[in-house]
């Protein structure tokens, strides 16, 4: 029964790690109320689990659901669209 | 970058009301200014990332009477720089619409500029607009604005900037104006508010979605 237990919850784990949690530097992205465009456009996509966005770091944060990614060109389309420019993307 | 505020500063003399006529593509903006002697409301659509279109309306007192202009109006961003801690844009926008000018209407068209430079701390802004009519004295619109943002907001937080706006407009009953304001936002949320050194209030509230 602990076998069975301990095989469960590595399971669970190893199927959590599918989400994955991407990187976006981004260019220009200085004013919140004109940022708000980049998290409305992500959320919008069903692989979107959250999305965090930090003017600080000049970075987007995007956590993807469970075997869910998002591909570069459609990343780079979205920024472009709310006006900014990547400068690199970590997955 | 340096070189760019510069030119901007140079711009500024006739600076303008908000920060972008385009915002991100799918946006929709509205936006309501007020003050004694003019008001300007605008509702914008960014069908692009760098074009919008817009329905606006303007009211201007003159020494000769109250003009109110109605127009669509298609905006442009011409050319953005983005940087690693700054933005710089420069947007030209025309209309064609109707202006109304003692008890008369006739058709009438507008043209503007306007360029901004910002980061997390500073802002500067300039704009001009002039207005062909057959009615009424011949307009411009110029008006400038620095700001300074006593701490840096993150995105989710309320932000606040410390503003002076310079406007002229020699055919208005008031002929130019200098006004210290607060611009505060809250994501898709603006308010500025201040008073000019004559008196006048004024406010401009904004919102996106």
């Amino acid at each position: 029964m602990k076998n069975i237990l301990i095989t469960l919850f590595a399971l669970t784990l190893s199927t959590s790690a599918w989400a994955k949690d991407i990187k976006i530097t981004v260019k220009g992205m200085v004013c919140g109320f004109c940022a708000q465009g980049i998290t409305k456009k992500f959320k919008a996509l069903p692989e979107v689990e959250n999305i965090e966005v930090s003017l600080e770091k000049k970075t987007v944060l995007v956590k993807t659901k469970d075997n869910q990614d998002i591909s570069n060109p459609i990343i780079t389309e979205i920024l472009t669209d709310s006006g900014y420019n990547v400068e690199n993307i970590e997955k | 970058m340096k070189k760019v505020i510069f030119i901007l500063f140079g711009l500024s003399f006739n600076q303008p009301l908000w920060a972008h006529p385009v915002a991100f593509k799918g946006a929709v903006g509205v936006m309501t200014w007020s003050q004694s002697f003019m008001t300007d409301d605008w509702v914008t659509y960014s069908f692009r990332p760098d074009a919008a279109v817009a329905a606006r309306h303007m009211r201007f007192d003159m020494p000769e009477g109250r003009m109110q202009f109605y127009a669509p109006q298609l905006d442009y961003l011409v050319k953005r720089w983005n940087e690693s801690d700054s933005q710089v844009n420069i947007y030209v926008y025309g209309a064609y619409g109707t202006m109304n000018f003692q008890n008369q209407t006739r058709g009438a068209g507008l043209g503007g500029i306007e360029a901004d430079a910002e980061s997390r701390k500073y802002f500067i802004m300039g704009k001009y607009e002039k207005m062909w009519g057959d009615l009424g004295p011949e307009f411009y619109h110029a008006e400038a604005r620095l700001g300074i943002a006593p701490y840096e907001a993150e995105f989710i937080e309320l932000a606040s900037w410390f503003m002076i706006q310079y406007q002229y407009h020699p055919m208005l009953v008031r002929k130019d104006a200098v006004t210290p304001l607060i611009r505060l936002f809250y994501r898709s949320v603006l308010l500025e508010t201040g008073v000019s050194t004559d008196g006048d209030w004024m406010m401009n509230f904004m919102f996106h979605f």
